[in-house]
């Protein structure tokens, strides 16, 4: 597929903003400033900093908390268009306990954004070794990865390379498990010839060519964000986050493109792959009940992966951004579910895994009365 | 438990789907839940909360959409009255009592034209106004006319521009026809990404929703209807069995028996979550057949046979005929669309000609509506050009000075009214003290709104006005040289006592006439009047509070002279009403100011 060729020449014009005139406006420099807002809003005491991996001379932007603790520390990573600011509901609850880490992916967020392969293969080796370097470069041995929407995808491609890294694989609504339906349905020409139109250009490119329209078009089209987050913020800052993590020159976004086919689905769905994941490493799905996401797939995983433990949660009344729709829910899961990860022995087998296993197929706990979290004694 | 069905034009036969699945697998969800809905969804949930019958529904939909389509124009056609076929639709298919069922329990979602502001109604009348309330709710701009209806006397369009899926409280079920993050709605086979919310209803950017949205103002063949139709149905039952709402009645009693316990947690949703909870036990104990049979039989379900004959026949009409003929065959097909051109400006002439006499008795009405709206666009649209934030202050200050003379006991007033003061040098002689009070307050007053002031006067009300500051000046100069020399005895209590309070110095201006008045107006022509009041303090009583030495209140026997001062105010019609009385009283106050 002629992936990238087509950018259009706002795109062009945003990327080589030299001049005097600037059609976006947006820059690194906005985005720290709203970002530090948004982190001054929380309560626990955060370290952020830059981590430079020396050999593929990019650099992470990572926001720790807690790292004085020696318990495993918890890794998130974000989704597609997001950054750490995303998770401003999550980390205060979730790093009381434990040190956690959180990081804005190669080429998205404050990141580096550099020249993603046009291959899916590639891209996607690039992103684990970011996430491998890093790890090195934070000198952890071993960790809880969370991963959402993309971040699942990145993270379960990671426990695929690098399975003794990984305590517990936790995929919050993960894309690119799915394999694309053959579809036969049936959609009229005009629709397709849009599509195909559409096609070459990078999926958020019309926030970029909108220009100085950019932030309102955010604020139009995704008011549900403001919701979202109106525990922290009343005013537009969310909205701010999001668009300038996204205006400026598309690095992930052209790499996400890399490994998606039409409309979104994965090149190579993790399914075909997910059997290979080293038996020991535990996994827990979060689902929104309302999520987009098909909680099937996750299902399917249980029964590939019948040796080794796999959990499905689906959190009720959430959509696909699940830890900001119900963030207290996701924190009490995610809390507990590390609790008593902390509190099982190093050296047991990992059929039984800290979360009891007593679900049946397709019977969802949604209320937290009913989330069949026991601690293990 | 509320419903919340979007507003989705034609494909609110989406919505006919999921209700009968409703009607079918959880009537008792149906009961006592409150329905909320913009436009198409609005008006299925009032013929599900009026039990409409399904089928009757279905039919009239499809029958709508097959005539919307065999215009060349579509629904655009100017025979094609929408709003008239739906009022009378509805008119012959409501019950009678249909808004008593209605109010309190429909939540009808209408945007305001004026302000485009959403605002929810669920108190209806009478019938028309229930239909009326519909038809608000209905009315796409453009697409089903050009002047919006009116709901008690009040514009209002599309409720689906400011809230497409009302949300009344935590426990409400979404249903939209779109695929998204809604409760019930389709699912696409589509994995991207990107979602939208317009105006509160969620969306997939998928290949299926956009056609969906270009199908929602122009409706699609009756075949695809049938297929939203029953997705919907399938969609909902998907959801009642997730959520294990369908259970059998012997495990209705079995929740009923657990609420007691749980009540003790003075929380009415725990209570429904342990009923969940109860429900999905005893499914997965197995025990009962009952309930698995029942789960079994709503998912070999199918549309109720009303509504599926319903589709039948509106393919079959669509199918059969003339026009189906001409259609089947590509050169009759081709001469009817060649001859399109032709008799299209005829008839759009004829149906025009038709609407505008019906439209004849309402037009001055009308025009006036729209004259108005249109200078109040261009209003609103000229201040936003100028950006203007006008910003309307006024202050009005009131200043009193007194002068107050006495010999006795002069040492009392000073110790009491200045405790922080240097001790007055006391002479020896009883020499009769001077002390001068000077009491002003000042009433700011701030607004944005253009015509506050104006609404202050002619509603005679003051409560928007802030008092930000009255302040009391107090002076004593014991210094000054003495001009009196007629000693007063059994006075004094501090002359600012007197005056205070704001509200004596009101009483006394408003009770007295005043011995002299006159007004002058500024220099340099600045909007600002000066007006100076003499009053006589002769023979009028005072409510004087009494100090602490227990000496009760006195009459003023001298004549103290008040002067109110320098009340400036930018109010324009004050200003001219000054100017009259100035005018008036120019003569009078220049000569006694010669007597002076």
């Amino acid at each position: 597929m002629a992936s990238n060729d087509g950018t259009s020449l706002a795109e062009a014009a945003s990327v080589g903003r030299q001049g005097w005139f600037h059609w976006v406006s947006s820059s690194m420099a906005h985005l720290a400033e709203v970002e530090r807002r948004i982190m001054q809003s929380l309560k626990s005491k955060l370290v952020s900093q830059f981590v430079f991996l020396p050999r593929s001379q990019n650099r992470l932007w990572t926001i720790s908390a807690n790292s004085g603790n020696d318990r495993t520390p918890l890794v998130m990573i974000h989704g597609m268009a997001g950054g750490v600011g995303l998770w401003a509901q999550n980390i205060d609850s979730l790093c009381t306990k434990r040190p956690l880490h959180a990081f804005d992916l190669l080429g998205f967020g404050r990141s580096s954004r550099p020249k993603f392969s046009k291959k899916a293969e590639l891209a996607e080796n690039e992103f684990v070794e970011s996430v491998e370097e890093w790890r090195r470069e934070m000198q952890l041995d071993k960790m809880v990865l969370l991963g959402h929407s993309l971040g699942a995808f990145i993270a379960s491609s990671y426990a695929l390379k690098y399975p003794e890294r990984i305590k517990h694989l936790i995929l919050v609504d993960p894309w690119g498990f799915e394999e694309k339906p053959t579809d036969n349905e049936s959609i009229p020409r005009w629709a397709r010839v849009i599509i195909t139109l559409v096609q070459p250009f990078n999926p958020l490119a019309i926030v970029r060519a909108a220009g100085p329209w950019g932030p309102g078009l955010v604020k139009k089209f995704r008011p549900d964000l403001k919701k979202k987050f109106s525990d922290l913020f009343d005013d537009d800052t969310i909205f701010e986050y999001i668009y300038h993590c996204n205006a400026q020159k598309p690095s992930g976004e052209t790499a996400f493109k890399a490994l998606s086919m039409s409309f979104g689905w994965a090149k190579h769905p993790m399914i075909q792959r997910v059997g290979q994941i080293h038996k020991s490493i535990p996994m827990t799905f979060i689902h929104g009940s309302e999520s987009w996401i098909s909680q099937d797939t996750s299902y399917r995983v249980k029964y590939i992966r019948k040796d080794s433990f796999v959990d499905v949660q689906v959190i009720d009344g959430a959509g696909h951004h699940v830890y900001a729709d119900e963030p207290h829910a996701f924190n009490y899961l995610v809390d507990k579910l590390l609790d008593n990860l902390d509190s099982t022995k190093e050296n047991e087998p990992s059929q039984s895994s800290p979360l009891a296993d007593q679900e049946g197929l397709p019977c969802r706990k949604t209320e937290l009365e009913s989330v069949p979290i026991t601690l293990s004694t | 438990m509320n419903f919340s069905f979007s507003g989705c034009g034609f494909l609110g036969i989406y919505h006919v789907g999921v209700a009968s699945c409703l009607k079918l697998n959880a009537p008792e969800l149906l009961k006592d839940c409150h329905f909320s809905g913009a436009s198409a969804g609005a008006i299925l949930a009032c013929c599900l909360i009026s039990d409409c019958d399904l089928g009757e529904s279905t039919k009239f939909v499809l029958r709508l959409a097959t005539k919307a389509r065999s215009h060349s124009l579509g629904p655009l056609h100017p025979s094609f009255d929408l709003v008239q076929i739906m009022e009378d639709a509805l008119m012959e298919f409501l019950p009678a009592n249909a808004y008593e069922i209605a109010t309190g329990r429909l939540h009808i979602s209408l945007t305001r034209v004026s302000d485009r502001k959403n605002v929810m109604v669920s108190e209806f009348s009478s019938n028309q106004e229930l239909i009326q309330a519909l038809m608000c709710s209905a009315f796409v701009p453009l697409y089903s006319g050009l002047v919006p209806p009116k709901f008690r006397g009040v514009r209002y369009i599309d409720g689906g521009l400011s809230d497409n899926i009302p949300i009344l409280n935590n426990e409400t079920i979404t249903v939209s026809p779109f695929a998204g993050e809604s409760d019930i709605c389709p699912t696409d086979n589509s994995s991207n990404f990107i979602h939208v919310n317009l105006a509160n209803t969620s969306m997939q950017c998928s290949m299926g929703n956009l056609y969906r949205l270009s199908r929602a103002l122009f409706p699609p063949s009756p075949q695809i209807l049938n297929d939203m139709c029953n997705h919907g149905f399938e969609d909902c039952s998907r959801y009642l069995h997730r959520n294990n709402f369908l259970t059998c009645k012997r495990h209705m009693s079995v929740r009923s028996f657990v609420m007691p316990i749980k009540l003790s947690e003075q929380d009415i949703e725990v209570v429904i979550n342990n009923h969940r909870a109860c429900a999905m036990d005893a499914e997965s104990n197995e025990d009962c057949q009952e309930c698995k049979n029942k789960v079994k039989r709503a998912r070999l379900h199918k549309l109720p046979p009303s509504v599926v004959s319903a589709f039948q026949s509106a393919c079959d009409s669509v199918n059969k005929g003339v026009t189906a003929y001409i259609h089947r065959h590509r050169s009759l097909r081709l001469i009817s669309y060649c001859l399109v051109p032709w008799f299209l400006p005829l008839d759009i002439a004829y149906n025009f000609t038709l609407r505008f006499l019906k439209f004849l008795p309402s037009l001055p009405h009308n025009l006036h509506y729209c004259c108005r709206e249109i200078i109040e666009v261009s209003r609103a649209v000229h201040t936003r050009i100028k950006q203007e934030d006008r910003h309307y202050t006024a202050r009005f200050s009131c200043q009193l000075a007194i002068t107050e003379v006495n010999f006795d006991n002069a040492q009392q007033p000073v110790s009491s009214l200045s405790g922080q003061n240097e001790p007055q040098p006391q002479p020896q002689p009883p020499l009769p003290v001077v002390r001068n009070f000077n009491i002003g307050f000042t009433v700011d007053f701030d607004t944005h709104v253009q015509d506050t002031a104006k609404s202050h006067h002619s509603e005679g009300k003051l409560d928007h006005i802030k008092i930000s500051q009255i302040q009391l000046q107090s002076g004593i100069s014991g210094q000054n040289t003495l001009v009196q020399t007629d000693p007063m005895h059994g006075f004094n209590v501090p002359c600012m006592q007197i005056f205070d309070t704001f509200d004596q110095c009101l009483r006394i201006s408003n009770q007295m006439d005043s011995v002299l008045a006159y007004y002058y107006r500024e220099e340099n022509n600045r909007p600002c009047i000066n007006f100076q009041e003499i009053f006589s303090l002769d023979n009028m009583e005072l409510n004087i509070p009494s100090p602490e030495n227990g000496l009760g209140s006195g009459t003023l026997n001298n004549i103290s002279e008040i002067s109110l001062d320098s009340l400036a105010d930018a109010h324009p019609n004050l200003a001219t009403e000054l100017e009259e009385l100035i005018e008036n009283t120019l003569a009078i106050s220049s000569d006694q100011a010669k007597e002076q």
